[in-house]
């Protein structure tokens, strides 16, 4: 079998944006099934001009793709122009999927978020990453005399009925969650600061894994070679 | 002496598995006793305990809650006051915070693991600093079935638990408590039956070792999450594939194609075959490492174990260093039941040591190993030479035999033993370079296109392909290149009603690339997953299989 028979598949795509609004576009005008919002089927507005390329790969390099949509249609004012002035974009949820519609199935799925639209006169770029950027968080996170905690996160699960918090253990009692303060405020008056380094040279090992150093290892009371 | 040094602005470190510890010294007080008080911050928790402990190098009982209150990092438990009375496994405020000046505040240190310790003076300390460091069990983390049920929470090695743990913690959710359950939202995220796969594959026997994988490994300094899902990747060679939203942990092992690819898919004329993956390829792989066998200091020939009404003597081969009141480990005997860490009582003579096996039986065993705790985690260097590729990029000259050049890569795996980071080490120089062996051929790159479609005989779709599976390349696209292919890279290109500019829908006139699939493709060598040491087998040299300190050859697979 070379290739499946019938149409050619279509190209949806459902756009979330950070503030809740919904976008439902596709190359071919009619209601499907969604995969953002609350559904089941949305009227599908035949805006995309062109998708992909969609490049992706084995290692932890992040899978990227592309999503064109036309802004050409609209009365006085283009209608894909209005969408994107009156709302932020960057950072919004996007499935693109590869829709048969014989078999009312996507055979290619992807979820990613919008990096930067860029906007002309005749369409609207929307350049996807995928959802598993690794690339632009820290991994760890940091010593503070502050709680790092957002409050009332689920972290915090302060229900204080004060609306903010400075974040200092002052403010953290006074909200009732003194016990998931995460800071380390002991920076006293009169107190000697020794600076030290905890983990010598940053990464104190010759990799990962030895969280002393060197030293360390010749423990008294070890045997003589 | 009040001294608070708490180092501020630098990470919280992130631990798996086992690692050695020293911690961020957040308060350091001496009494008036001239005993010290002394609290070291260890990691982010929730870990699972000390195994070990060292005051001022000598080794100490760490479950004596009249010194050392270990606190695992739990969240702290709100409601339940910062009143200063635990003595440790909670995550409550340590009862040594009364013995401190009345301008600290006592904490919880929610979700920090954390060390409190009250010792007294110590006029043989070798320095005059407090000095603390343990050997931990690092965080716990949740394990689930391949439905997706979670099973447990608790400390493990398997790499698969740890991955896990870390995506959860840094990207689908960073907020959660210590083990809260997962949405059904987020576990859609979550490819479970590829993880719960891969566990099982890493808990397999891979030879030698108990197991063929495990991850140990700790993230004490500042690293961007991609830095620390590479180094956890390295240590069990795997990837990591998102597709449809869905996060899938894969091994790199011995697999079958999935699909073939056959001229009807395969768009002619796009073949480009190259070498340019082995052409730089490293030759000269050292692999570092922190080595968490018990390095060997004595061997104990056979019968050289003897216990009797739980008097236990081993005869070494030769001399040995050791003296009483050495704690010694006894990690491999014949006999499992004289395994584990001893306290000397006596030296009879220069090849022999005694200690105490209260209540074991009498028994007479050998084969044994001899060493010391204190050497666990000493850095190891194996290197792997792939000397077939050094050779074909040596050439010196017209009339001159060519020299093995080196092109040299460092890789880092953690805390490991020996028999993994050669196995690892041969994988990654295999995978591009080929198998050792003369006649020597790298494996070749491949791109092609083919249409996105296709379907194969046997019914499966080119879509379908994950990176990282095999696609059998049939003869009728090359007979040159016929064979099996890992697929490294994809790069899609659906069609699109509107590309034609009409907006007429599906069956209008596409450009030239639409519905193809271009495809990166590396020649598959399953000789890079071989388990090398599944023949060795424990002896009177017990070098053969373990981690022998004095005896590291350069490391050649058979």
């Amino acid at each position: 079998m070379k290739r499946r028979s019938g149409f050619a598949p279509i190209n949806l795509v459902d756009v979330q944006c950070a503030n809740g609004d919904l976008f439902y576009w596709s190359d071919f005008n009619g209601v499907f099934p969604t995969r953002l919002g609350a559904g089941p089927t949305a009227q599908y507005s035949c805006w995309v001009e062109k998708v992909g390329p969609f490049s992706l790969t084995r290692s932890l390099k992040v899978d990227a793709g592309q999503i064109v949509v036309q802004n050409i249609t609209g009365a006085v004012n283009r209608d894909v122009s209005q969408v994107i002035i009156r709302r932020e974009f960057i950072g919004a949820l996007v499935v693109y999927r590869w829709w048969k519609i014989e078999i009312e199935a996507a055979l290619w799925e992807f979820h990613g978020s919008v990096k930067s639209p860029r906007l002309s006169e005749a369409s609207l770029i929307l350049p996807l990453k995928q959802l598993l950027d690794t690339s632009q968080q820290d991994g760890l996170r940091l010593y503070s005399e502050q709680c790092s905690l957002r409050y009332k996160g689920p972290m915090c699960a302060s229900v204080s009925g004060l609306a903010t918090c400075d974040l200092t253990f002052g403010n953290c009692q006074a909200r009732g969650v003194q016990e998931r303060f995460d800071g380390l405020p002991f920076a006293t008056p009169g107190a000697a600061q020794i600076p030290s380094s905890p983990f010598p040279s940053g990464n104190p090992s010759p990799g990962p894994g030895d969280l002393t150093d060197p030293q360390a290892r010749a423990i008294r009371g070890r045997a003589v070679r | 002496m009040q001294i608070l040094n708490a180092q501020l602005g630098i990470a919280r470190p992130l631990a798996y598995g086992r690692v050695r510890a020293k911690g961020n010294q957040i308060i350091l007080t001496q009494l008036a006793d001239r005993s010290r008080v002394s609290f070291y911050l260890l990691g982010e928790g929730k870990w699972s305990s000390p195994e070990r402990l060292w005051v001022n190098r000598k080794r100490v009982d760490w479950t004596d809650v009249t010194q050392f209150h270990f606190h695992p990092g739990d969240d702290g438990v709100i409601g339940g006051g910062l009143a200063a009375t635990s003595i440790g496994n909670d995550q409550f405020a340590d009862e040594f915070f009364t013995l401190l000046p009345a301008n600290i505040q006592p904490l919880t240190f929610s979700r920090m693991a954390y060390l409190a310790v009250h010792v007294a003076e110590d006029p043989g300390a070798p320095t005059s600093d407090l000095e603390v460091v343990g050997d931990y069990q690092a965080l716990e983390v949740r394990t689930f079935n391949a439905a997706g049920v979670q099973t447990g929470f608790s400390w493990t090695t398997n790499p698969a638990w740890c991955i896990l743990d870390l995506l959860l913690r840094k990207k689908i959710k960073p907020e959660g408590l210590i083990n809260e359950a997962l949405t059904a939202a987020e576990k859609t995220r979550i490819g479970f039956q590829s993880f719960s796969d891969a566990a099982d594959y890493y808990a397999a026997s891979g030879g030698g070792s108990a197991h063929r994988f495990e991850l140990n490994v700790a993230f004490p300094s500042q690293a961007n999450f991609t830095t620390m899902m590479e180094q956890m990747l390295l240590m069990c060679r795997s990837y990591i594939v998102e597709e449809g939203g869905v996060i899938y942990l894969f091994p790199d092992k011995d697999r079958a194609s999935t699909f073939v690819l056959t001229s009807d898919h395969y768009i002619p004329g796009t073949l480009q075959p190259d070498e340019s993956l082995a052409e730089n390829a490293a030759n000269h792989i050292v692999g570092t490492f922190n080595d968490l066998n018990v390095p060997i200091v004595a061997s104990v020939g056979g019968g050289g174990a003897s216990r009797t009404s739980g008097v236990t003597t081993l005869t070494c081969t030769v001399d040995h260093p050791f003296l009483v009141g050495d704690t010694v480990n006894i990690p491999k005997m014949d006999d499992a039941t004289f395994l584990g860490s001893f306290e000397i009582t006596a030296i009879p003579t220069s090849t022999q040591l005694e200690f105490n096996q209260v209540g074991q039986p009498d028994a007479v065993s050998g084969h044994g190993i001899v060493g010391i705790d204190e050497e666990r985690f000493v850095q190891r260097a194996p290197m792997y030479e792939h000397l077939q590729h050094q050779l074909a990029v040596g050439q010196r000259g017209v009339g001159l035999a060519t020299t093995p050049l080196q092109i040299p890569l460092s890789l880092d795996y953690g805390n490991n033993t020996v028999e993994c980071v050669k196995r690892l080490m041969a994988y990654q120089a295999y995978r591009y370079l080929g198998a050792d062996t003369t006649p020597w051929k790298a494996p070749f790159k491949l791109v092609l296109q083919a249409w996105m479609e296709s379907v194969d005989v046997n019914g499966n779709t080119l879509i379908e392909q994950l990176r990282g599976d095999l696609i059998t390349i049939d003869s009728s696209v090359s007979e040159d290149f016929g064979g099996d292919y890992e697929l490294l890279e994809v790069r899609l290109q659906p069609a699109c009603g509107m590309a034609d500019g009409q907006g007429s829908g599906s069956g209008s006139s596409y450009p030239n690339d639409s519905g193809i699939a271009e495809l990166t493709l590396l020649g598959y060598v399953p000789d890079a997953f071989i388990d090398f040491f599944a023949s060795t087998t424990w002896g009177d040299d017990p070098t053969a299989t373990v981690s022998g300190l004095f005896s590291l050859p350069v490391f050649r697979p058979p």
